[in-house]
């Protein structure tokens, strides 16, 4: 059974209807698919594919692409992992390389992440975020990610003054 | 939040779903809401956990704002908040999205807007809520304090004690292996490489510091005057004749300029001697011009003389 594991592939169908075939090995990197296997049997997926209706077709091959690359990583458990995460956020190179792509892209690949529960690729992807936000003014967050200032002038007066303290930079 | 709520959000989201006809394989949409359902069930106490927190930190921002025309702006955001805060356990399911779209009174939930939507490309404020938290939560106070500034919504996640909470939590964690990892370098080898100073090598460099500007300070004082200096032809003569001068020794040349004043010297001499040379070449000059001048004028020399000499002697009758 292992080794026929091991061989399969299942198909994914991203939500324009064109389809994917991937190794199950590489397809289970995504939680959300792994259960969905369990549950249904390994007849079902042979016969047919799996919708993913909330990713588009590049995205889900982008997607792919890392699952792929990132294959035989060591599954990290759930959810119990939130405290030895590393705190730094450096990311590794070939992560890195693959994380340069236009914002939208950006985001459409960590929100498919989030929906594939794909732990790793959502941690690569907040973590390629946060980069972008260190080091900036709110100025500069909000021309990054297109950002409306929703403050009045008074909050905003409010908000100055409640962080004088932090001001010394 | 229970599980009977989120049985009957889930019975929406599938309904519209099933109303789009999106989803060919219904078999496999059930399969997949039952799961997620576990899924969210499994993860229903945390949420809880961290709704009640949300809420005082909602509270306490709502205590920021205190001017009356910003409640109503306020309480709206509060509302939409928590709805997203509510939603939030959902948002790995993929309905969440048409779950939220029921939620918000568009009945009509049309999956041409959401293609179109999908297209225009999500913005950093399209991503849920626990997914702005996982990426806060990588951030420093700094950063934070520049989020919570940019706008309403993400001033409340930055600002979230839960948040900070985690934060100091996770430094705590870290610092311990931090603090005790091989690789970094022990006290002795501190020591060693003289980074680190103990008390006992602290007064010994003291004490070395003080004895070298003792030592110094004798040296300096044991050091020859100029005058000996001068005297066994060390130093040349200059270095001294102007302490001794009418200047009271402001005007002292270091021995290395006495070969440049020197120079400045012979130079300004040999101008000195220039100028008189001229001058008394010129008077000379003027002196003998009018020496000259007067021997003709008396001896009478000149042409105009001897042609009226001449012809003074013709009007005589002289013979020539």
């Amino acid at each position: 059974m292992a080794a026929d594991k091991s061989s399969q592939r299942v198909t994914l169908a991203s939500n324009e209807g064109t389809h994917i075939e991937v190794d199950r090995v590489v397809a289970e990197r995504s939680m959300l698919i792994k259960n969905l296997i369990e549950d249904l049997g390994d007849d079902a997926i042979e016969s047919q594919p799996i919708p993913i209706p909330n990713v588009n077709d590049p995205v889900l091959r982008k997607v792919v692409e890392w699952c792929e690359h990132h294959r035989n990583d060591a599954q990290t458990s759930a959810d119990d992992d939130n405290d030895n995460r590393k705190k730094t956020t450096d990311i590794d190179e070939w992560d890195q390389k693959f994380m340069q792509v236009d914002q939208e892209m950006l985001f459409e690949i960590i929100l498919a992440a989030n929906y594939l529960d794909i732990k790793a690729l959502l941690d690569v992807g907040c973590k390629t975020v946060a980069n972008m936000i260190k080091g900036k003014s709110p100025e500069e967050i909000r021309k990054t990610f297109n950002i409306t200032n929703d403050f009045t002038p008074e909050e905003e007066e409010q908000i100055r003054r409640e962080n004088e303290w932090a001001e010394d930079r | 939040m229970n599980a009977e709520e989120q049985g009957t959000r889930l019975a929406q989201g599938m309904c519209s779903m099933d109303r789009n006809g999106t989803e060919p394989n219904s078999a496999v949409v059930v399969q997949l809401i039952a799961k997620t359902t576990s899924l969210s069930i499994g993860r229903d106490s945390e949420a809880g956990d961290s709704d009640s927190r949300y809420e005082q930190a909602l509270g306490a921002d709502a205590a920021v704002s205190e001017s009356p025309n910003d409640a109503a702006s306020w309480r709206k955001d509060r509302v939409e908040a928590q709805l997203d805060v509510g939603l939030r356990t959902y948002s790995r399911s993929p309905w969440a999205e048409e779950a939220r779209g029921s939620q918000d009174g568009t009945d009509e939930y049309d999956t041409e807007m959401a293609v179109s939507k999908f297209h225009r490309g999500p913005g950093l404020l399209d991503l849920p809520n626990e997914v702005l938290f996982q990426i806060l939560s990588h951030l420093e106070v700094c950063d934070l304090l520049a989020t919570s500034r940019t706008s309403h919504r993400l001033r409340t996640l930055s600002l979230t004690p839960y948040l900070h909470r985690t934060r100091l939590r996770r430094t705590r964690l870290l610092l311990q292996p931090m603090l005790s990892s091989p690789s970094r370098p022990t006290l002795t080898d501190l020591a060693r490489r003289s980074i680190l100073l103990t008390h006992t090598e602290f007064t010994s460099r003291r004490l070395a510091h003080s004895l070298a500007s003792i030592r110094l300070s004798r040296r300096l004082a044991a050091r020859p005057t100029p005058e000996t200096l001068v005297e066994r032809c060390v130093l040349p003569a200059e270095c001294l004749r102007w302490c001794q001068g009418k200047k009271g020794g402001a005007g002292s040349v270091a021995p290395s300029l006495v070969a440049r004043k020197r120079a400045i010297e012979r130079e300004r001499m040999k101008d000195g001697l220039s100028r008189w040379l001229e001058s008394v070449w010129k008077s000379e000059m003027v002196r003998r011009e009018e020496n000259v001048r007067m021997v003709l004028e008396r001896a009478g020399v000149g042409r105009v003389w001897r042609l009226r000499r001449y012809w003074e002697r013709v009007g005589r009758g002289e013979q020539m």
